[in-house]
């Protein structure tokens, strides 16, 4: 797609989200979900592209057809909306900066989601007061949570009470955290570390810490290989992409310059892995083709700033 | 701030405090237009004693009072797409030259009077789905407001930006009409649709309205319905209109030659009209009059003109369409005079436009400012910016050391930095702002709240950018205090280690050592296990880390390398006194082994030490609790014994080589 629609928002928006398809051979999703931040007000909103046809220029009788995003429907959201993962194709997780998750639900029929459940006050500092929800990642009908107060919380869709609270994840705060494996997550801190956790073993300690640099720059956002899980990606605060083998213990990792300002998401391709993209507070999105495992960010795409791209 | 508000009424707002003898008010600044207000004594009191201030009030409050801060969706979408064409409009002035930038001005006008527009259809969708009359009024209101700006935008842009080529502007004065006053086309539409076209009461307003915007094509279509339309006067009518001559840019004649044709055709006007060829209908009549420029009949029509600058313009077209952008000033005073009983427009509005006709552009700015209400700044900020590239505005310096550009742009930043969510738009804007830009953002960027720390990443990116150190460093500073606080050691270390200030640092590794001393064991190891040359930054974090590397070394076995650590961790003196004795207890078990490891100057050492640490009547010695000062003692015995055996095997040492 080579023409791109420009659409302005009155709203910071924080984090895009496409809603998943129903199945695989389905067509291309044709809505997505945006949050906001720093506003008095913040929100979620759902969006969907609509086809318009226009007429070229030279009037050639063949229309062109621009897709042209259109807000559908929003809701209001107490705190800033930190991260937002699709659970399937029904359901949304949302992090709030009040430290609490909600699950938000597209009702049948209609444009609309409605929040099906709450848990609030997930993550609170040890002198009490909440702590941001930082990250959110979805496996199945489990949804894990990261903090700023250095805590995870593994929750399921259908039950009130979190299944499990991982106390001692991080001295720090948790800045974005993926599941390996079914029983394994990954964390990235705000020391520049990145850990690993099974979370059937004994869960106050980390399987393995890796440090990206010595001057514990904080890596603020993490994505796994979806084909291979022992390969992972993580964009720094000083613009740097990372990715790691956690199967070596020497060696681990290929170090990439890449933006001018912090790397606010990283995303694999989910279909096709060897394309990854990275967006950036200096307003970029990069597309990298790893194909020939290159490190040549194949076109810097501008957008604006702060937002955020995901597959 | 002060220069432009002084002409404006001052609002009071009363605070709901009680009146005290000895209670005055004091204020803090906040975030650009907010100020934090508090009560004080009364005179103020020094500074030292602010601890003891006693008000007489309990539960004193802070009051957070701010101006012009309330913004609609709307104008923040303006606010956001504008500032798009703002920065991208500034690298241009920069990298282009002369010919190429002029256009880039030209188009960056039109953009801002595209978005302008844009969001303008928004507010009138908004307002006709509106259900609520008291939010439909301030659509309304809004949309009146977005109306002016354009007014005055547009007209600017034709008298100082886009100027047409041999001073003739009359064209884009019609155009400027036909935009600005749609009536005629509406009612021309409305009646069209009407069966019988000519029967409509308002027929012949839509063709004097058509015709005094120079619309002669559609008056033709108009009188072409009426039921007499083959009648001869009606032909001639309408000859006349098709052959009456149009000024445009793409025809190559001269100002001269289209002067000359125009003569002549109104020649002909004349001459028919006089002859009576139209007497049997009298509005046909009044439509050649118009033709013929007669003085009268302008007058008579002026309800059709609606404002004296539509009059201005519509006569000019029928009177002196080769009129001169400079010679535009002597003809406003008469179409002003036909309106002048009305009273029926604002006449702020009309200075403006009248300033912008007599090539005043500082009188528009300032007129415009006082005129227009929040978001005001938005208009004269962008459009000072534009003239000043176009070389239109007095690039002198003001008496407050900036031009009116930078002036401009600072009050339009400090509205946006106001706000709680564009601060990051004001932010750019003040990166334009060549001489106080980067002092206003200093004192800004200080204020805004650190809500949590992906924000305080955008802050000190935005700080880090533009090598404002100082505040990088604050807000680093801001949210390892803010984490000390709450306690969490390890976010405040990694806060602390950006700011690289030894300080607090040690701050935080006193609280690890502390907590080291009551708990027997270190928590954050993934912190201080990890450090590695970020030890270096300050002697506190080198020893927190080379003690913890002790108790690993201690921990795998190797009583050798632990033991020289310990020691050069003990001479070294780099720990608090407080952390001295537990230090010293570390070298217990090392004494106590079978072997020798710590040979007669290293147990000296140590001696040194405690004897150091007991003779300080300061420290903590002299609290310690029974139980430690029987450790002591048992640290003198091993000291000694390992002190004898020391000299023994040192003495065979000796002997045998």
């Amino acid at each position: 797609m080579d023409e791109y629609s420009v659409r302005f928002v009155a709203k910071k928006i924080s984090k895009i989200r496409w809603r998943p398809k129903l199945d695989q051979k389905g067509p291309q999703s044709r809505t997505f979900a945006t949050g906001t931040w720093d506003d008095q007000n913040n929100s979620v909103a759902l969006w969907q592209i609509l086809d318009r046809p226009i007429t070229s220029e030279n009037g050639d009788a063949e229309s062109l057809l621009v897709h042209e995003p259109q807000k559908v429907f929003e809701t209001s959201h107490s705190g800033d909306v930190m991260d937002m993962q699709y659970v399937n194709h029904d359901m949304m997780a949302v992090a709030s900066s009040t430290g609490s998750v909600s699950l938000l639900k597209h009702r049948p029929n209609t444009e609309a989601v409605t929040t099906v459940c709450t848990w609030d006050k997930l993550h609170q500092f040890k002198l009490g007061g909440s702590a941001p929800c930082t990250c959110l990642a979805t496996r199945d009908e489990w949804i894990a949570s990261g903090g700023e107060d250095g805590k995870a919380v593994l929750l399921a869709i259908e039950q009130r009470t979190p299944l499990q609270t991982l106390d001692k994840v991080d001295s720090c705060a948790i800045n974005d955290l993926s599941f390996l494996k079914q029983s394994e997550i990954i964390t990235v801190n705000s020391f520049g570390q990145l850990k690993t956790f099974d979370i059937r073993q004994d869960t106050s300690k980390e399987s393995q810490i890796f440090s990206v640099t010595e001057t514990h720059t904080p890596l603020l956002c993490v994505d796994r290989h979806p084909g291979q899980p022992h390969i992972v990606a993580t964009g720094g605060d000083d613009g740097m992409l990372t990715i790691w083998d956690l199967r070596q213990e020497k060696f681990h990792m290929t170090l990439m310059e890449a933006h001018t300002g912090p790397i606010w998401e990283v995303k694999f391709h989910p279909l096709y892995p060897n394309h990854l993209f990275t967006c950036s507070d200096d307003g970029s999105l990069w597309h990298w083709d790893c194909t020939a495992c290159a490190s040549d960010p194949v076109q810097p795409f501008m957008s604006s700033k702060g937002k955020s791209y995901s597959t | 701030m002060a220069s432009s508000t002084v002409e404006r009424e001052p609002s009071e707002f009363k605070l709901p405090v009680p009146n005290l003898d000895n209670v005055g008010l004091n204020c803090e600044w906040g975030l650009g237009q907010q100020l934090h207000v508090f009560q004080t004594q009364k005179p103020p009191a020094n500074t030292s004693d602010i601890g003891e201030l006693n008000l007489g009030v309990e539960n004193q409050s802070i009051f957070d009072i701010r101006w012009n801060a309330e913004m609609h969706d709307i104008a923040r979408k303006l606010v956001n797409e504008s500032h798009n064409i703002f920065v991208m409009l500034q690298g241009q002035v920069k990298s282009l030259a002369e010919p190429a930038l002029d256009a880039q001005l030209r188009k960056a006008s039109k953009h801002y009077r595209g978005v302008l527009k844009a969001c303008q259809m928004e507010l009138i969708q908004l307002a006709e789905s509106c259900e609520d009359a008291a939010r439909k009024l301030k659509y309304e209101t809004y949309i009146q407001e977005f109306e002016i700006v354009q007014l005055i935008w547009s007209l600017c842009q034709i008298i100082f930006i886009d100027v047409a080529p041999g001073g003739l502007i009359l064209t884009a004065l019609l155009d400027w009409l036909q935009w600005h006053f749609p009536e005629g086309k509406y009612l021309a539409k409305e009646v069209c649709q009407e069966e019988q076209s000519c029967s409509h009461p308002k027929y012949w307003e839509a063709v004097f309205r058509l015709l005094l915007q120079g619309n002669t094509e559609n008056v033709r279509l108009l009188l072409s319905l009426h039921t007499h339309s083959q009648a001869d006067s009606f032909i001639a009518v309408d000859e006349l209109l098709r052959k009456m001559p149009h000024w445009t840019y793409q025809h190559a004649q001269s100002a001269a030659e289209f002067e000359m044709k125009w003569r002549h055709w109104r020649e002909e006007c004349i001459r028919r009209y006089e002859a009576g060829e139209f007497a049997a209908y009298p509005e046909l009549e009044m439509v050649v009059q118009v033709l013929c420029g007669d003085e009268a009949v302008f007058k008579e029509l002026r309800d059709s003109c609606e404002t004296w600058y539509h009059h201005l313009i519509s006569k000019l077209l029928y009177q002196n369409p080769t009129v001169r952008l400079t010679d535009l000033t002597f003809h406003i005073k008469s179409s002003q005079a036909v309106f002048i009983q009305t009273g029926l427009n604002s006449q702020e509005l009309d200075n403006i436009l009248q300033a912008a006709f007599e090539f005043d552009i500082h009188q528009v700015i300032k007129d415009t400012c006082t005129f227009l209400s929040n978001p005001s700044w938005w208009f004269v900020a962008h459009l000072a910016d534009l003239l000043h590239h176009c070389k239109q505005l007095d690039p002198q310096k003001l008496p407050f050391g900036s031009n009116l550009r930078e002036y401009l742009l600072l009050e339009y930043a400090t509205a946006l930095m106001s706000h709680e969510s564009l601060w990051q738009v004001g932010v750019d804007y003040l990166d334009f702002c060549s001489i106080f830009g980067s002092s206003y953002l200093e004192s800004y960027i200080e204020h805004i709240p650190l809500d949590n720390e992906r924000k305080a990443l955008k802050v000190l990116h935005i700080c880090e950018e533009r090598k404002l150190i100082l505040q990088a460093q604050s807000v680093c500073k801001i949210m390892g205090m803010k984490c000390l606080q709450q306690e969490r050691l390890g976010s405040a270390l990694s806060w602390f280690l950006r700011s690289k200030d030894a300080v607090v640092i040690k701050q935080v590794t006193n609280k690890f050592l502390t907590e080291y001393c009551e708990q027997g064991k270190f928590s954050h190891l993934d912190l201080i296990d990890h450090l590695g040359p970020s030890m270096l930054i300050t002697n506190s974090l080198t020893f927190l880390g080379k003690y913890r590397e002790f108790h690993t070394m201690y921990d795998k076995g190797d009583l050798e390398g632990a033991s020289s650590l310990l020691l050069s961790l003990i001479s070294s003196r780099l720990a608090p006194k407080t952390f001295w004795m537990t230090l010293l207890m570390d070298a217990l078990p090392l004494l106590n082994l079978p072997k020798v490891i710590l040979n007669i100057q290293q147990t000296y050492e140590i001696m040194h030490c405690l004897e150091e640490l007991q003779r300080d009547g300061t420290t903590s010695y002299k609290t310690l609790s029974e139980a430690e000062v029987e450790k002591a003692k048992l640290l003198r015995v091993a000291l000694k014994k390992n002190l004898s055996r020391a000299i023994i095997e040192g003495g065979s040492i000796k002997v045998e080589s």
